[in-house]
Formats: C-alpha cells, sequence, structure tokens
C-alpha cells in the first residue's frame, strides 16, 4: 500500500498540492534499452514519493498477448538505471524483492532538479513492464520553500 | 494503437504508453511514445 508520510500530508495543506499518479506500460524488445526524461508543466513542480513496479512478464508481438512472468535470473537483465538529484546513477533490477513492494522514492522535479530514466531488457525476449509514480504536485515558485521545510523536518 | 505497436515492433522499438497526465519525455525518435488521450474529468 502507498502511504503519504507526515511530513509530506504537513507539506500538501501548507503549499497546497495536488496529489496525482501517473501510469506507464514499456513493451521492450530483445536488447533494447532508451532515455526518459520527467519534465513538470510550466510553472510546476514535483515530488514523486513512490513508485510501483510490475514484475516483467514475456509479451508475444505476433499475438499481442502478455505471458507469464520473467524467472528471477531473467529478470535481474530488465530494469531502470535511474539518476535523480538525491540518488546516483544505479541499477533497479526488476526482481522481486523490487516489484512485490513500492519503491521509495523523494525525486524533486522542477528547475535544476530533473530525473533521467533508462529503461533496458537485456534478454532475449520481448518483455511488458507497467509501472505508477505517485506525485505531488505544487507551484515551482514554493520550491525553496518546500525543500528548506524538508531540512528543517529533518534536524538539517 | 495495436498497429502502431505491432508495426513499432517489428522494426525492434520499444514502446512506451503514457497516461494523459504523464510527465515522461522521450527524445529518441526510435521509440513510439503513445500518450493517451484524456477521457471524461477536468
Amino acid at each position: 500500500v502507498v502511504q503519504v508520510s507526515d511530513l509530506l500530508k504537513t507539506l500538501i495543506v501548507k503549499y497546497n498540492m495536488r496529489r496525482y499518479s501517473d501510469s506507464y506500460v514499456l513493451i521492450l524488445p530483445p536488447k533494447s534499452s532508451f532515455e526518459v526524461e520527467y519534465v513538470p508543466p510550466t510553472g510546476l513542480a514535483e515530488i514523486v514519493y513512490s513508485i510501483v513496479f510490475s514484475p516483467p512478464r514475456e509479451f508475444d508481438p505476433d499475438t499481442m498477448t502478455v505471458g507469464s512472468e520473467l524467472s528471477p535470473l531473467e529478470a535481474q537483465r530488465v530494469g531502470f538505471w535511474r539518476y535523480t538529484q538525491y540518488e546516483k546513477w544505479h541499477w533497479i533490477p526488476l526482481l522481486p524483492s523490487n516489484t512485490r513492494e513500492e519503491y521509495p522514492q523523494f525525486t524533486i522535479l522542477g528547475g535544476e532538479y530533473g530525473c533521467v530514466d533508462v529503461p533496458v531488457n537485456d534478454t532475449d525476449k520481448y518483455v511488458l513492464v507497467e509501472f505508477t509514480v505517485h506525485v505531488l504536485e505544487f507551484a515551482k515558485k514554493h520550491l525553496d520553500s518546500v525543500l528548506e521545510d524538508v531540512r528543517k523536518f529533518g534536524g538539517g | 494503437m495495436e498497429k502502431q505497436i505491432r508495426e513499432a515492433l517489428k522494426k525492434n522499438k520499444p514502446v512506451i504508453i503514457v497516461s494523459s497526465t504523464g510527465l515522461a519525455r522521450v527524445k529518441s525518435s526510435d521509440v513510439l511514445v503513445i500518450r493517451q488521450k484524456k477521457r471524461g474529468g477536468k
């Protein structure tokens, strides 16, 4: 279950944030990858506070049908390279240990803060993956104040 | 949409289906990006 922390609840009320979720479906051919950036609408900033990944599943491009989940040995070769302000470049393999629970996030989007994902399928199969990101949206003019409140919350 | 996906996959192009509010931006033209239209709501 995706939960909103007490800190975020406080920020939602203080800065009139709006919560929503975005869902994505990827169909990745064998040995494929590409780069995705996440760009907030003009005048807005975002906090991504959670991602939920599905297990990778086989996909048949001839019949357009989704098959069974990949085994962990195959699933470790499907995932995302990811970089954000608060995350170093790291590989998120879509193993059961990453897909059976929400993937925690605190990603700021807007201003100097960005996020790049590189979905990768390094198997010899067509693979379907879907994921949902949970987002708080607010006026970009509040971004510095929001980050200052987060620092205070952490005692920094 | 199904036809678009079949054709992309025949060319080994990845496919990403993005919800209408999705923030994802893909620069490469070797990727099929399908942005779902808004259905109802505001």
